[in-house]
């Protein structure tokens, strides 16, 4: 392979910030023997989730997904690192969990997702203002639906015991997954809204906890907006809940931000 | 047919079968018309070693899980007679390291209503074998000693010397599932 630029001896880029902290040389490992190509390495695990640092790992800083694919094998072994894929994190006994920009997500384990409720809790400073949340879901069937504080508050329409449940406190609102029923849930995206449209501070924290007392947070983030603010995925990976911190903002209703995450648009109630 | 087995007894099953090389655990209660109660009973084979603990928390078979990492014990979607719940044990696959097979019923916690085990009308544990589904025992009614219980060890296949017997248990846990997961070193 001639021609390629060897980047153990280019010149430094003092004008291209994202290297100014330069990862260490890489030094071309001999060709493995052929005629079999290596087979692939297992994956390891990421030491630090802040991008830029080490190695050549394709680190953007957005957790991998739950089920890695094998890194790449055969004829660029020589040149590459092969890919090093995140391990999906996990909660660990006895601390919080709390997602962020740095590290948005979480897999919770089979146990974790299938006993008794999950139940997302919006925590705020008293006169923080109106925020209201909901939550748009797609079971395995495909049929999508909505519960919100203004509108439908249990879903699936129709049910007699919910797979959703929003419920309103003074203290603040949740929306609770019945985790008998998990194995009917795909995906789901909850999120929260100024209820007049007006301007509101997207203060304050998502608080879950799972039924062994694993502890989750997801402060909220962004600057304030009268839209709406998609909060956390959902994702039912093979019976593992995969939570993830979005933190996104829409201009308007939350209609909008259901259509950014793939939802389609549903009928207002 | 036996007459039902008591809580505390036990029988011998590869002892009595030489050629025994499965079993099937049949869990059946009637909620009455309860929707809400039958609807969150739960299930749950736990596979323990000589410690009486479980061997990790994949080593809870439920609906959420429903194949132990060895494969020797999974729960069935298809059920063969009127049984609520099936799990098949291939008792050869088995690992050595697994003493104890404990099966129990819990009541999910998950929704707006509360319900306890005494609501009950019937509840009881059997066990076929895998080949030919022929009922080899069958437990005494366990309902009755139940009232406010969420959470039930109903029976457990273990090891004895190289046989496999079957015990009748019928313990309540007033504390529900997190009772039993502390009993059995379940992290939850």
């Amino acid at each position: 392979m001639s021609g390629v630029p060897d980047p153990a001896r280019a010149p430094s880029r003092p004008d291209l910030t994202f290297l100014r902290h330069r990862s260490p040389a890489i030094v071309p490992r001999p060709e493995p023997p052929r005629p079999e190509p290596p087979k692939p390495e297992p994956p390891k695990p990421e030491p630090s989730p802040i991008a830029g640092a080490g190695g050549t790992s394709l680190d953007l800083g957005i957790a991998a997904p739950p089920d890695p694919a094998p890194p790449p094998t055969a004829p660029t072994a020589g040149r590459h690192q092969p890919l090093r894929v995140r391990k999906a994190r996990r909660t660990v006994n006895g601390t919080v969990t709390r997602l962020s920009a740095t590290a948005p997500s979480v897999t919770l384990n089979r146990l974790q997702s299938g006993i008794g409720s999950l139940e997302f809790s919006l925590s705020r400073a008293a006169g923080a203002g109106e925020l209201s949340l909901g939550c748009v879901y797609q079971l395995q069937s495909r049929i999508e639906g909505v519960i919100q504080t203004s509108g439908a508050t249990t879903g699936p329409p129709g049910s007699p015991l919910p797979l959703l449940r929003m419920k309103m406190r003074a203290d603040g609102d949740s929306v609770s997954f019945d985790l008998r029923q998990i194995t009917t849930l795909r995906r789901a995206l909850l999120y929260g809204y100024s209820p007049s449209g007006a301007p509101t501070s997207w203060s304050g924290t998502i608080v879950a906890s799972t039924f062994g007392g694993a502890q989750l947070e997801i402060p909220l983030a962004g600057p304030s907006s009268g839209g709406t603010l998609a909060m956390v995925t959902i994702y039912n990976v093979d019976g593992e809940l995969v939570l993830r911190s979005e933190m996104e903002q829409f201009r308007g209703r939350p209609q909008r931000a259901a259509e950014a995450f793939g939802f389609q648009p549903w009928i207002d109630g | 047919m036996a007459p039902p087995l008591k809580r505390g007894a036990n029988v011998a099953l590869t002892k009595e079968i030489p050629s025994l090389a499965g079993v099937v655990l049949g869990v059946r209660w009637n909620a009455g018309g309860d929707q809400a109660l039958s609807d969150n009973l739960v299930a749950a084979t736990m596979l323990c070693g000589a410690d009486g603990k479980v061997l990790s928390d994949k080593h809870f078979v439920f609906f959420n899980q429903l194949v132990s990492p060895d494969a020797s014990v999974a729960q069935m979607n298809r059920l063969v007679g009127d049984d609520k719940e099936q799990i098949e044990v291939e008792l050869r696959a088995v690992p050595t390291d697994i003493e104890r097979i404990v099966v129990m019923l819990y009541i999910n916690d998950g929704s707006a209503v509360k319900r306890s085990l005494g609501q009950l009308r019937s509840c009881a544990v059997r066990v076929l074998n895998l080949d030919g589904n022929a009922e080899l025992v069958r437990s005494e009614e366990l309902a009755t000693a139940l009232s406010m219980e969420t959470a039930v060890v109903l029976g457990e296949l273990y090891r004895h010397d190289r046989d496999w017997k079957f015990r009748v248990v019928g313990q309540g846990y007033a504390v529900g599932l997190k009772g039993v997961a502390e009993a059995y070193g379940v992290s939850l």
